[in-house]
């Protein structure tokens, strides 16, 4: 290329290096030569490898092969972690920070390395060295702030600041300023420069050309995760790179051809608009795509048309006509639309579910409305199997175990075999997937386009959309600063064009780059195919500011006409002639006219107005205005709550599961009942009696006598109610750690309607409303714990706790004040009509409780496996994300979950009250709920495996009473402990077993 | 007046000490569901080990080798193994309910109450249980700011990561947390069994699960949980004064404010309550 690395010069980082993630190979053999006390820009398209390949030499990431060499020493790969670079005088600031939010500044740069004065932390000195080195560079530190309380620009100012402090001589900075505002970026680039200057040798990775231009001395290109160009930059005096970004531009992108499949017919002229958001519109049989470097709003954008970003600073979007703002995604699917989401592992797939399952989700069509058809769902399977190659061929293969094109595979068989498809939205459809599932992906995409929809494809893979596409529009910094179409995108330089749009390098780049706001470009009076990149950003800056002034007073119209004007009173901002989309248009964000009038609101939440759209930085939406820049937390998606309590649920649910396969969770479950036998027979050796004999007089106790078995059916009835409670809000993603308040609430309930019932009730009557007097009582409580979980983001396992306590405490009050009989603990008894009869067996308190459970597990087995319901609180469990973007409410399904599984713990009190005590005693069934938890573990959450563990677990409580003159029984009470205990321990145990024989074989 | 606060500060000792335990172990990235356990063994190594020797304070010293002993098994099972952290505190509480109450048919022959222990008199300051919550309830928040331990603690629950960058085993960190969480949880259940004169079954009914909910809506800042557990004494002493005399409102209703409390603090907050640690629950 231009320039080679200057022969005579000490090189601070020498690498050639490979990394591969599983299939996908990062980098390649990539190569980067960096000179001592230069900045050294690594630029590439995303994926290209630039990040991995910072993050080996950082040691963050373990490079599988190459060489490495920092300041002139061989590294031993192996060895190279992230201590052995900082000692090495390697500092890294991350894209999105490294640091501790909860510690301050200077906590997190001494960590490691405190400096102690009497066992006691010594901060002010360090404190003082580092506000000093951040003086030198003309930053302001806040030593004592916590990192998360400062903004992202203050946060990176301070790793920046702390790395030197550590000791870095050779910083690297992964994208630093994705995240600043231009004001910052200008400081930190000429700090950077300053730095070198000094002595310390800078690498920063990005893929804005006109920084690389201001900052770098040298370039390294990378593409596909191999070194393809690299550039020398001389410097004059006046600091004038001699760089010439166009070239740069054109090394990343590539310059070949991509292979141009078979192209679907350009729609119609009069093509109806099918999909309409803000400016961006797609016609019916249309393949539109959205190019951009991530993070510049694309995956804002796809949340926007699905739905999944509700919300005043939503923008407006119609769908074939008809304006869905506002509407759940389950009514945007079913007016017509597809949603291929971007990260099929987070939200587009339930991967422990089966290929079948998936593809049948949120499929009312397929499975029919509330009874799953089993045999339509299987032909559905069989059919998209067979279109897609789906591989292996088996519509039972669980979709965590497919390769990656095979996932996408499934994901777009759900969603593209959709009927009455109207617009398709597939974001990355083929990232991370082999060839021959892109030519099938791409082959589905085609054909819905030929059958009348219109489809969008978000990518990064600029071959993909070229190839595909009737029209490209670019995305950056949250608008879409310009597009291509026919011809242009067939010509040769389109790459180059579309890469240049794409980093913001053409000439007028730097116009937009100091705009203190991204503008809106394309206003609503602008038609399709008017918009061409000859106009360029900054001429489009210009448009979209006079488009702004339009579109306010396009609003201005359609607000006067209503919501819905008729085509005419928005003419000009007509778009193919759709009233619908018009409005929308018209009303899409008036806000923009505010980008060149008053300053920007600097204390609101809210997005600052114009800065639509904005980048998703991780966590937080970033609201940019001005100079200052900070994260707001975004509205918690339904049923996904982010907090780490949240991910309690999801490790309970991973245990539940235990890696997947109910093989390895029956084998858990089995070792965990052999571990308690052992530590049981232990435990008697220590009492001094011979285990066998103990065992085996438990054993014949219990099933010679009907008393006894009477008594182990009596108890295991209330646990399998409990039991189920338990598992019902396991499958739905929620601990019900209140099954205990629930089924005190449920006795309390039952014993006072019983009571209170007239004398003559026959049982006909008097039964089924107590039971729904118990059911109502534990599902109420349910329902509080699961609606403050859905709605406020309380977490269910504390809000279980207090109503545990808050129950007991009523309970007793209500006891002590309405119930209880002269000084009894006892309440008046039920009347005859409301007894269960008992089963007879030897007196024992057995009763027809047993056959209301029973009925309970067929009825949660049915529901759970058969019918649309079952399905839906199933894929809320495994992973809400996916539920949600399937049109699953999660919120809602957690809730009447909640309410099911607390009415099934309050059903308890079937056994004890109706069956057995007649009445109201303090303390009834105390524990069961609790024990409930261990039943649920135990069977694995499945309503069979349930049933059998509570004859396990109570068989362990009767049978210990009945050997009581051998062993204490206290000694079984405890092995029930022991028992859960052992299935924690096991599942994980298996799993890695099985793990560690999967990989040997 | 100062009679009644010094009763609501003694019943406040073994939340308190099981809270500040609670926080410590929860700061450090380690779900702490099994401060029931911790209390009821303690008392009961407590109330064992002050009866054989006759000494209330080493009945103390055996109370908190038991939490620690209990917080060791935790973390075996949940750092060493990656066992799920809510479950095993769960198995660890019913596994000290029936475990205590076997040991005391294993050591006593009978299943309800230990023979009496020794305790520290009527006299509320005169117990170093007491004095001991008083103490942790200010070093507590202290260490954890101000030492290396505290800081590394921190750092293992918010990212684990930033400890492994610098070389420490953030798995250590949060076994150091746990242990002397578990130290203090049990010095909590040596209050229970002591200033009673002895164990008996399930005696910490419930306050383990109490604590953590105080920690969490402490914000898992040790010294508001402290401060939210001085509530609760408060109100199940009042519920007691309320006992002995005839009120309009039920008694037992006035032990349900600072639970209705709590939830009301979820209700309103929701979700912009303060946030956990970060790698809490994580292995």
């Amino acid at each position: 290329m231009n320039a080679g690395v200057p022969g005579d010069t000490r090189l601070a980082v020498e690498a050639t290096l490979t990394k591969s993630y599983g299939e996908v190979r990062s980098l390649d053999g990539a190569t980067v030569a960096v000179r001592a006390g230069t900045v050294h820009a690594l630029v590439g398209e995303n994926g290209a490898g630039k990040s991995t390949l910072v993050k080996c030499i950082a040691g963050i990431v373990r490079a599988d092969g190459g060489s490495l060499e920092v300041s002139g020493d061989r590294t031993e790969l192996a060895r190279w972690d992230r201590r052995a670079a900082r000692a090495r005088g390697v500092g890294i600031v991350q894209q999105h920070g490294s640091s501790a939010g909860t510690l301050s500044v200077i906590e997190n740069a001494v960590l490691g390395d405190e400096p102690r004065r009497g066992g006691v932390l010594a901060l002010d000195p360090p404190a003082a060295a580092l506000v000093a080195r951040g003086h030198a560079l003309g930053f302001e530190v806040d030593a004592r702030a916590s990192a998360d309380s400062l903004s992202l620009g203050a946060g990176q100012r301070a790793e920046l600041v702390a790395a030197l402090y550590q000791g870095a001589k050779i910083l690297i900075l992964d994208e630093p300023t994705a995240v600043l505002a231009p004001v910052e970026v200008d400081r930190l680039l000429t700090t950077l420069r300053e730095l070198a200057a000094g002595g310390t040798t800078v690498i920063i990775v990005t893929h804005k050309l006109d920084e690389v231009r201001t900052v770098a001395d040298d370039v390294t290109v990378l593409r596909a995760g191999r070194t393809v160009a690299t550039f020398h930059a001389d410097r004059g005096e006046g600091g004038e790179s001699t760089l010439d970004v166009g070239v740069i531009a054109r090394a990343m992108v590539g310059d070949e051809l991509p292979a141009v499949g078979e192209r679907v017919a350009e729609p119609a002229p009069d093509a109806a608009v099918v999909l309409a958001v803000d400016g961006l519109v797609v016609h019916a049989g249309e393949l539109v795509g959205i190019a951009g470097v991530d993070g510049n709003g694309q995956r804002e954008l796809a949340h926007a048309i699905a739905g999944l970003a509700q919300g005043t600073a939503a923008p407006r979007v119609a769908i074939a006509g008809v304006d869905v703002t506002g509407w759940p995604t389950s009514r945007r699917l079913a007016a017509g639309l597809a949603y291929v989401p971007e990260d099929r592992l987070h939200g587009g797939l339930v991967l422990d579910g089966s290929v079948a399952e998936n593809l049948a989700l949120g499929r009312a069509d397929v499975t029919g409305r509330w009874r799953v058809d089993r045999g339509r769902v299987q032909d559905h399977a069989r059919r998209q199997i067979e279109v897609l190659d789906i591989r292996p061929p088996d519509a039972r293969a669980v979709v965590r175990d497919l390769s990656g094109g095979n996932q996408q595979k499934v994901v777009i068989g759900r969603e593209l075999s959709r009927p009455h498809l109207k617009v398709v939205l597939a974001a990355q459809p083929t990232r991370g997937v082999d060839l021959g599932a892109v030519a099938r992906i791409h082959g589905r995409l085609r054909a819905a386009a030929e059958a009348g929809a219109g489809v969008l494809v978000i990518s990064a893979d600029l071959d993909e959309l070229i190839g595909l596409c009737h029209r490209v529009a670019v995305m950056l910094r949250g608008a879409i600063v310009g597009e291509l179409a026919g011809d242009e995108l067939r010509a040769e330089d389109a790459r180059s064009r579309l890469g240049a749009l794409m980093t913001g390098a053409t000439a007028s780049a730097t116009a937009v780059a100091s705009a203190p706001e991204p503008h809106r470009i394309l206003d609503p009076g602008i038609r399709r195919g008017d918009m061409r990149s000859e106009s360029g950003p900054g001429a489009a800056g210009a448009a979209g500011a006079a488009g702004a002034a339009d579109a306010a007073g396009a609003a201005d119209a359609a607000g006067a006409a209503g919501d819905m004007p008729s085509g005419s009173s928005a003419g000009e901002a007509a778009v193919a002639g759709d009233p619908a989309v018009a409005a929308v248009a018209a009303h899409a964000d008036p806000g923009a006219t505010a980008v060149g009038g008053g300053p920007p609101d600097r204390t609101s939440p809210r997005r600052a107005p114009g800065a639509r759209l904005q980048p998703d930085a991780d966590r937080g939406t970033r609201a940019t205005d001005g100079g200052a820049t900070r994260t707001t937390s975004p509205p918690p998606p339904p049923g996904s709550h982010p907090s780490a309590l949240g991910a309690r649920v999801a490790a309970v649910l991973a245990f539940a599961r235990s890696g997947g396969t109910a093989r390895q969770g029956v084998e858990a479950s089995a070792i965990a009942l052999l571990a308690a036998v052992a530590i049981g027979s232990a435990l008697m050796l220590v009492v001094g009696v011979a285990p066998g004999h103990v065992w085996s007089q438990m054993v014949v106790r219990t099933f010679g006598d009907s008393y006894a078995l009477g008594q182990v059916l009596y108890r295991a009835t209330g646990l399998m109610f409990c039991g189920l409670a338990v598992a019902l809000a396991l499958d739905a993603g929620l601990f019900n750690i209140g099954a205990e308040g629930q089924l005190g609430a449920g006795m309390l309930a039952c014993a006072g309607v019983g009571a209170a019932l007239p004398a003559s009730t026959p049982s006909l009557v008097a039964v089924p409303v107590c039971l729904l007097a118990a059911a109502l009582a534990g599902g109420a409580l349910g329902a509080i714990v699961g609606a403050l979980r859905a709605w406020r983001g309380a977490h269910e396992v504390i809000t279980s706790i207090m109503l545990n306590a808050i129950v007991a405490n009523v309970v007793l009050w209500l006891g002590n004040a309405y119930l209880f009989r002269g000084g009894t603990t006892r309440g008046a008894p039920i009347v005859a009509g409301a007894q269960l009869p008992q089963l007879g067996l030897g007196g024992s308190p057995a009763n027809l409780a047993l056959v209301v459970a029973v009925i309970a597990v067929v009825g949660m087995t049915w529901l759970r496996s058969r019918t649309t319901w079952g399905q839906a609180w199933r894929a809320v469990g495994r992973d809400p994300q996916a539920a949600h973007s399937v049109g699953i409410a999660a919120p809602r399904v957690q809730t009447i979950i909640m309410a099911a599984s607390g009415a099934l713990a309050g059903l308890t009190a079937a056994n004890v009250v109706l069956g057995h005590k007649h009445a109201f005693e303090e303390g009834l069934g105390r524990g069961t709920g609790f024990l409930g938890i261990s039943v649920a573990l135990l069977g694995r959450s499945h309503p069979v495996g349930i049933a059998v563990a509570a004859l396990v677990l109570a068989f362990l409580g009767a049978g210990g009473l009945a050997v009581g003159d051998l062993v204490p029984k206290e000694l079984t009470e405890m092995l029930q402990g022991v028992v859960v205990l052992a299935v924690a321990a096991a599942g994980p145990w298996v799993a890695a077993r099985h793990a560690r024989t999967g990989r040997l074989a | 007046m100062i009679g009644a606060a010094l009763q609501v500060v003694r019943m406040a000792v073994p939340y308190t000490l099981a809270a500040l335990g609670g926080a410590t172990t929860e700061r450090a990235g380690v779900i702490d569901l099994a401060l029931e356990a911790k209390l009821l063994f303690g008392a009961f190594a407590a109330a064992a080990v002050a009866h054989a020797t006759g000494s209330p304070s080493a009945g103390i010293a055996g109370a908190m080798a038991a939490g620690m002993l209990v917080a060791a098994v935790q973390c075996g099972l949940a750092l060493g193994l990656g066992a799920n952290q809510v479950i095993i505190g769960v198995a660890l509480n019913l596994l000290a309910l029936g475990g205590t109450r076997f040991l005391l048919q294993l050591c006593y022959g009978e299943g309800a109450n230990s023979p009496p222990a020794p305790g520290f008199g009527d006299a509320v300051l005169g117990s170093p249980l007491v004095w001991l919550a008083i103490v942790a309830t200010i070093t507590v928040p202290l260490a954890t700011r101000y030492t290396r331990w505290g800081l590394r603690l921190r750092a293992a629950g918010d990212r684990p990561e930033a400890l492994v960058a610098v070389g420490v085993s953030p798995t250590r960190a949060r076994i150091a947390a746990a242990m002397v969480g578990g130290a203090l949880a049990g010095a909590g259940g040596a209050q229970l069994a002591l200033s009673v004169g002895g164990f008996s079954a399930d005696m910490s009914s419930g306050r383990g699960y109490i604590a953590l909910g105080m920690v969490i809506l402490a914000g898992w800042r040790p010294a508001w949980a402290a401060l939210a557990c001085l509530g609760v004494a408060a109100a199940e002493r009042l519920n007691i004064e309320m006992q002995l005399r005839t009120s309009a409102i039920p008694h037992e209703l006035v032990q349900l404010l600072p639970y209705v409390l709590t939830l009301a603090v979820l209700v309103i907050a929701g979700g912009k309550h303060r946030a956990p640690p970060r790698a809490l629950g994580q292995r």
